[in-house]
């Protein structure tokens, strides 16, 4: 008696795989976390210059993103590409 | 083989985010049309309207920040980085207009990352002749070479990966909200006009969406003034 076939264990072994691919999103919110605690304190020692510092911030973060958006686009591949 | 692999050219094939972005590019260009006539049939005496003079200071701002990059290249690369930076900016926020998010689409990022690779590379080719080009990616030491080349090619693709990821996340996030209440949106209670309207439309489509263009804009300006002021004659 068989309870599961290739394909279905192919599917369900890529939604897995997808689900561990996103466990990446820790490094992207650690780094943002540190790049936006870093600008506090920026702007803490200097507020004049806050404009600036907001939008280094914001660049920085979204480069810091890259990683994660990666590990996205790999989750998307496996879910929509693989289906029974 | 050969008919697997048909091209068609009919426009009504195409998927409808090109079809957006190619009615956003139009609705673009007649707009900037339409504001360059105003602009040009205007006297030095004459007092501009609101918009005009909203679009004069967005331009001068952007010279002025594009100006500290490039220096005497400023005028060359200008043009094409403030149509870019309004581009992204409209095409990023879109879906506010029923239209589809044009960067959702692969071919359309990566259409972006060509065209990243495609500026940098003859921007660099057409300032420094190939020579130094050569000389500028063998720099500091000729071993690096292939890593240069590398750089060359993963950084543009990274930007358009960026964007393409962050769209796409943007309106799967969308997609799953909606698809979570229904049809019953409009004419549900407040909380749910509440999430979408005050929380997943200005955060996913306008915040995130304005960023991101702004970053693209970054990178592209910050990446090309490095590949055309390498190596500068000092």
């Amino acid at each position: 008696m068989e309870l599961v076939t290739g394909a279905e264990f192919i599917r369900a072994m890529a939604l897995l795989g997808a689900g561990i691919a996103m466990v990446a999103g820790i490094g992207p919110g650690i780094g943002q976390g540190f790049a936006a605690g870093k600008a506090a304190e920026a702007v803490g020692r200097q507020p004049e210059a806050s404009g600036k510092i907001t939008i280094t911030m914001l660049v920085g973060q979204a480069m810091a993103e890259t990683t994660g958006l990666y590990a996205l686009i790999i989750a998307f591949i496996l879910i929509f590409t693989t289906t029974v | 083989m050969g008919d697997i692999i048909h091209v068609t050219w009919r426009f009504t094939e195409l998927s409808a985010n090109v079809k957006h972005s190619v009615f956003i590019i139009l609705v673009l260009m007649v707009g900037a049309i339409l504001i360059g006539r105003r602009f040009d049939s205007m006297n030095a005496a004459d007092k501009p309207s609101k918009g005009l003079v909203l679009v004069i200071m967005l331009v001068s701002t952007l010279n002025n920040f594009i100006k500290e990059f490039y220096g005497r290249h400023w005028k060359t690369f200008a043009p094409l980085l403030l149509s870019i930076l309004v581009y992204l900016v409209f095409a990023n926020t879109a879906s506010l207009w029923g239209l589809a998010t044009p960067l959702s689409n692969i071919n359309v990022a990566l259409a972006f990352s060509l065209f990243a690779f495609l500026t940098i590379q003859f921007s660099a080719l057409w300032i420094h002749k190939p020579l130094q080009r050569i000389k500028n990616l063998s720099s500091p030491t000729p071993f690096l070479l292939p890593l240069n080349l590398v750089g060359e090619i993963s950084t543009p693709l990274a930007m358009g990966l960026r964007l393409f990821g962050n769209l796409l996340s943007g309106a799967v996030i969308g997609v799953l909200i909606y698809s979570l209440f229904g049809g019953s949106l409009i004419f549900g209670n407040l909380a749910n006009v509440f999430l979408t309207v005050v929380l997943l439309h200005p955060v996913f489509n306008i915040f995130f969406g304005a960023i991101q263009a702004f970053v693209y804009f970054m990178l592209l300006t910050i990446f090309l003034s490095m590949a055309i002021e390498d190596s500068e004659p000092a």
